[in-house]
């Protein structure tokens, strides 16, 4: 019996010499066939099994079967550390430098368009609906209909292009009978979109209508075509103070929590009593401190606004002793360039991807 | 406007100084954008609103001021003096457009010596920015500043056959105006004449043959009002703005006619007032009351507009302070000042409240609003957020263009296209039809910076004519200018644009096909129209190289542009769901060598054999030149094979296919490799 189990012992030494040395999982396996297969060395030590006592045997079974144990375990611990050291030279072969510069497919969506869905954004919050209208208008639409009568001196506030409704174009001649009917124009606001919502539905409304606007101007501070936004609310028992508040929250939302508002009357012929929005200088912080952006005052106008004028009640037909409501309106440009700190509104219309790509 | 400091407090003593003032009356509403130093004078320079034509003079300022710093209002000037007995001249006034002219009023003056004026009067106008021209003349402007009445003066032997006639002038009628213009008249210009022509354009500008002369010793002194709207279109249409039509224009006080006289005659300080005559139109000779206006309002109602909840004592107190008379406890009856025509509503008297009270003092809250329908996110939005992932840059540009550069893309676009009445220039008058020309010019833009390869898009309003109607739809349209064939990579990314918004590619009337593009700016080669149904919704191309060339545009780039309104209208298809395939399919490559002018799209059509359980065909190679003959090309497809209900067997398959390519073999004359 002692034999058996020096033979064991010897066995386990040799094999833990012999392994030791392999490198390849290929030697491994044929190892681990040399001593566990079916004629392997273990087996021919287990064959020598029939000149044992019967009660040695379970204890040189049990040896036998411990060793057996540990062979494999060994060379299944050899072969997965072979197998990860592959993967992780295959790994470390395919690394790749990533600070690598990449193509980027990326497009801008415009300053003007960002500001707009900003806007857009906060108003629907609030429950506004989002309504657009033409831009050639009728004199009605876009004047008579918001109390801005013919050689009233409110027409100054606005220059207007009008449209050559004659058909003289160049190199075409004047049709016979052409339009003889009311002056059509560009709209000088996004306000006729006010008169159109509220002939089309009742009360009550709220609404803002962003848009494209044109006036007769041009210089670093003024383009010909311009970008509006609209805002009206009408509903019964709606009140000076739900402007101030509207207002408020929306300088708050879109300039920062921060900025002081100030309301200041004015004049809008369709509006009474009107104003006009004030925000605290975001360049100087309001102290005017020879601050070019708000021309030393400290503040910025960026918005007019009033309670909708019962002669535009009147207008559309609705009942101004059971309605009341407010408009305002505010130039994308305008708040674009505060945002963004652009200085020129020209920029926004020349289409140069060096001032696109900024925003 | 501007405002003398020493000037104003000659009105209002108030203790406050020049900033303060400007701060004060800006929280009222009257915006003083900057107080300059002319001589040694502090002059405020205010924007008065064009409803406030009564601000429009130092009084109208010191009014505001008064209420609002509650210093009392002084009397300035002595009450007009009674005319010397027994040396009546003749003078006769008519006033035949009586609706243009409610009141005419003036004062005869004789022994006046015209020469220089002295020297308080010359600071006094050059702080308001006037010249001075001699002492009569600036007399008048001295008064128009101070009182907002426009004055002028006549030298009374000029005025033939002794009567001013206030009328309509006559179709042609031509009259040399002071600024030594002769002006030719129409039909609605209000004249003061005498009896043998005009003798100034009323209320804009006096005539240069009745003016006041160094010989002149007997002056007629005009103080009247004018319609605004007449002088306004007389001074819009000869483009002569001047103070007097500036303050017509906005309404001049009635009741200020005759202490205006009263003044100037005191400012003159010499001569003997001989006559004045005073016509109130509709009433003859004698006074007429100048019609009130009477606004019914309350407390009550003006608190609910403002969301305020002021006193009513408080609110009187304002209105009182500012002219205002009001009768009545808790309903009230509202007179306002003659100089206030701008008051007609309650809101307005609830304006003056607030401005007063000052709009800080009114609170802020937050309006109920009612439950609205959803705002979908619009089509064009959804096509901004898709081409900004595709790598497109948004533009913006004038929806003016230059009628030469539309010529350049497309001249049949010009026939019918609507230009402005009053462009700013000719580059900027014509109202674009397409917006493809705008994104040419941003194309040569970035090249002129270095930048060739460039995706840009435009959304936005195109016009033009349809016999009388004018069309205003908003259309969407893009460029792609890359390094290779850019075509077939635009057509595609179109393709998956209209999916987005809902429009497949396909056969059906509510599908996309693609049709060869006969437009004269595309390549006739490699461009499309996109149909649908019967109706055209834009177009995909490479630019005719003709037309790259005139642009000076380099490379080729790929264009579209789609009817955007045409996408607003489609819902897209619901969606539904279908069962997925429980059992796999079976692939097969078929290889045609067909005509190479044969279309992909009709060589898939034959592919789809009727009815074989075909689930997709898809090309993976074309090919022509090498091993392929002279006008052939070879198109590679994939073609899946898939039932629903069970696992093709592989000699089914191989039936279908056998199907198929004896079909094309018939059908399209294809050899098959």
């Amino acid at each position: 019996m002692t034999d058996l189990l020096t033979e064991i012992e010897g066995l386990e030494k040799q094999f833990g010499e012999e392994i030791e040395k392999l490198h390849h999982s290929n030697e491994i396996l044929h190892l681990k066939a040399t001593y566990l297969g079916k004629s392997g060395h273990l087996s021919s030590i287990l064959k020598k099994m029939g000149g044992v006592s019967a009660e040695d045997r379970p204890t040189i079974g049990q040896k036998a079967n411990i060793l057996k144990g540990k062979i494999e375990e060994e060379c299944q611990r050899l072969l997965d550390s072979l197998k990860r050291g592959a993967l992780s030279e295959k790994t470390e072969k395919e690394k790749l430098d990533i600070t690598l510069p990449v193509p980027e497919l990326v497009g801008y969506l415009h300053p003007i368009s960002q500001v707009r869905q900003e806007v857009e954004e906060i108003f629907v919050g609030l429950g506004f609906q989002v309504h657009e209208g033409q831009e050639i208008e009728s004199d009605y639409y876009n004047f008579e209909a918001l109390n801005i009568p013919a050689n009233h001196p409110a027409r100054d506030m606005q220059d207007t292009f009008y449209i050559d409704v004659g058909a003289t174009l160049r190199g075409c001649p004047a049709k016979e009978g052409g339009h003889t009917g009311p002056p059509l124009l560009l709209r000088t606001h996004t306000s006729p979109v006010q008169i159109h919502v509220m002939e089309r539905q009742k009360a009550p409304i709220a609404m803002i209508a962003p848009g494209t606007v044109y006036r007769r101007d041009s210089d670093a501070s003024h383009t010909p075509m311009f970008h509006q936004v609209e805002g009206l609310l009408v509903d019964e028992g709606v009140r000076f103070s739900d402007l101030k508040g509207v207002l408020e929250l929306f300088v708050h939302e879109f300039f920062g929590k921060k900025t002081i508002v100030r309301f200041r009357p004015s004049y809008f012929p369709f509006t009474e009593p009107s104003a006009e929005v004030d925000i605290s200088c975001l360049f100087c912080g309001g102290t005017g401190n020879n601050c070019s952006v708000c021309k030393r005052s400290g503040w910025l106008e960026v918005m007019g606004c009033g309670m909708v004028s019962p002669a535009v009640f009147k207008k559309v037909g609705y009942d101004s002793r059971r309605y009341s409501g407010f408009a305002f309106g505010m130039g994308i440009e305008r708040m674009a360039m505060l945002k963004f700190g652009v200085n020129d509104i020209r920029l926004f219309f020349e289409n140069d991807m060096r001032f696109l790509k900024q925003f | 406007m501007k405002v003398p400091y020493s000037w104003l407090k000659e009105f209002v003593p108030t203790r406050l100084g020049p900033e303060q003032v400007a701060e004060k009356i800006t929280a009222a509403g009257f915006e003083v954008e900057g107080i300059e130093t002319i001589g040694r004078e502090p002059v405020l320079e205010i924007a008065v609103t064009p409803n406030r034509g009564d601000a429009l003079s130092i009084l109208g300022i010191a009014r505001e001021v008064a209420a609002l710093t509650g210093v009392p209002l002084k009397k300035v000037g002595a009450p007009l003096g009674a005319p010397k007995k027994n040396k009546t001249l003749p003078l006769q006034i008519r006033i035949l457009s009586k609706s243009d002219c409610p009141r005419y009023a003036c004062a005869l003056v004789t022994s006046v010596r015209v020469g220089p004026s002295p020297s308080w009067l010359v600071d006094r106008l050059t702080q308001v920015g006037l010249r001075s021209i001699n002492n009569i003349v600036d007399a008048t402007n001295f008064v128009l500043m101070e009182r907002g009445q426009p004055l002028h003066a006549f030298d009374y032997e000029k005025i033939k056959g002794r009567q001013i006639i206030v009328r309509k002038a006559k179709a042609g009628e031509k009259l040399e105006t002071l600024d030594g213009v002769t002006r030719s008249l129409v039909a609605e210009d209000l004249l003061i004449a005498d009896a043998e022509g005009g003798i100034a354009l009323a209320g804009v500008m006096g005539g240069q043959d009745s003016a006041v002369s160094e010989s002149t010793q007997t002056i007629v002194l005009e103080s009247a009002v004018f319609h605004p709207a007449t002088v306004r279109r007389t001074s819009r249409r000869l483009g002569l703005l001047t103070d007097s039509s500036y303050r017509f224009e906005r309404g001049v006080d009635e009741e200020g006619i005759l202490p205006a006289l009263a003044r100037v005659i005191e400012v003159i300080g010499m001569g003997e007032l001989v006559q004045v005559i005073d016509v109130r139109v509709g009433a003859g000779l004698k006074p007429a009351r100048t019609k009130k206006v009477i606004v019914s309002s309350s407390a009550g109602e003006i608190n609910q507009l403002l969301g305020t909840s002021f006193k009513e004592m408080e609110m009187k107190k304002i209105l009182v302070s500012l002219g205002f008379q009001v009768r009545g406890a808790k309903k009230w009856k509202v007179t306002a000042p003659s100089y206030r025509s701008d008051i007609s509503h309650s809101s307005d008297l609830a304006e003056e409240v607030a401005r007063l009270k000052g709009y800080a003092a009114i609170p802020s809250t937050l309006p109920p609003i009612k439950p609205q329908r959803r705002s979908t996110l619009s089509c064009e939005k959804k096509a901004k957020q898709f081409l900004t992932c595709r790598g497109f840059t948004e533009s913006a540009s004038f929806s003016f263009v230059s009628p030469e550069e539309v010529r350049r893309v497309d001249p049949s676009l010009l026939e019918r296209g609507i230009s402005l009445a009053n462009p700013i220039s000719q580059d900027l008058s014509l109202m674009r039809p397409l917006l493809i020309p705008s994104l040419l010019k941003g194309v040569v833009t970035n090249q002129n910076h270095q930048t060739e390869e460039l995706r840009l898009f435009e959304s936005a309003h195109v016009y033009w004519r349809e016999g009388e109607k004018i069309i205003e739809k908003r259309s969407l349209a893009g460029v792609l200018v890359g390094d290779k064939e850019d075509f077939l990579e635009t057509k595609g990314i179109v393709q998956a644009l209209l999916k987005e918004l809902g429009i497949r590619r396909g056969d059906s009337p509510h599908e996309v096909r693609y049709e060869r593009a006969t437009r004269p700016f595309l390549h006739p080669g490699k461009s499309a129209e996109l149909r649908v149904g019967g109706t055209t919704i834009g177009f995909v191309g490479t630019l005719h190289p003709e037309v790259a060339a005139t642009w000076g545009i380099r490379r080729e780039p790929a264009i579209f542009e789609l009817d955007l309104e045409f996408m607003s209208g489609r819902q897209g298809e619901p969606k539904r769901f279908q069962e997925l395939p429980r059992f796999p399919w079976v692939e097969r490559d078929i290889c045609l060598v067909v005509d190479r002018g044969l279309e992909a799209e009709k060589v898939e059509s034959e592919l789809r054999l009727e009815p074989l359980p075909i689930d997709s065909v898809k090309l993976f190679d074309l090919y022509e030149g090498g091993q392929v003959p002279a006008g052939k090309k070879s198109l590679a497809y994939h073609i899946r094979y898939q039932r629903r209900d069970r696992t093709l067997t592989d000699d089914e398959v191989s039936g279908y296919h056998q199907k198929i390519i004896s079909h094309v073999r018939q059908k399209l004359g294809a050899e098959i490799r």
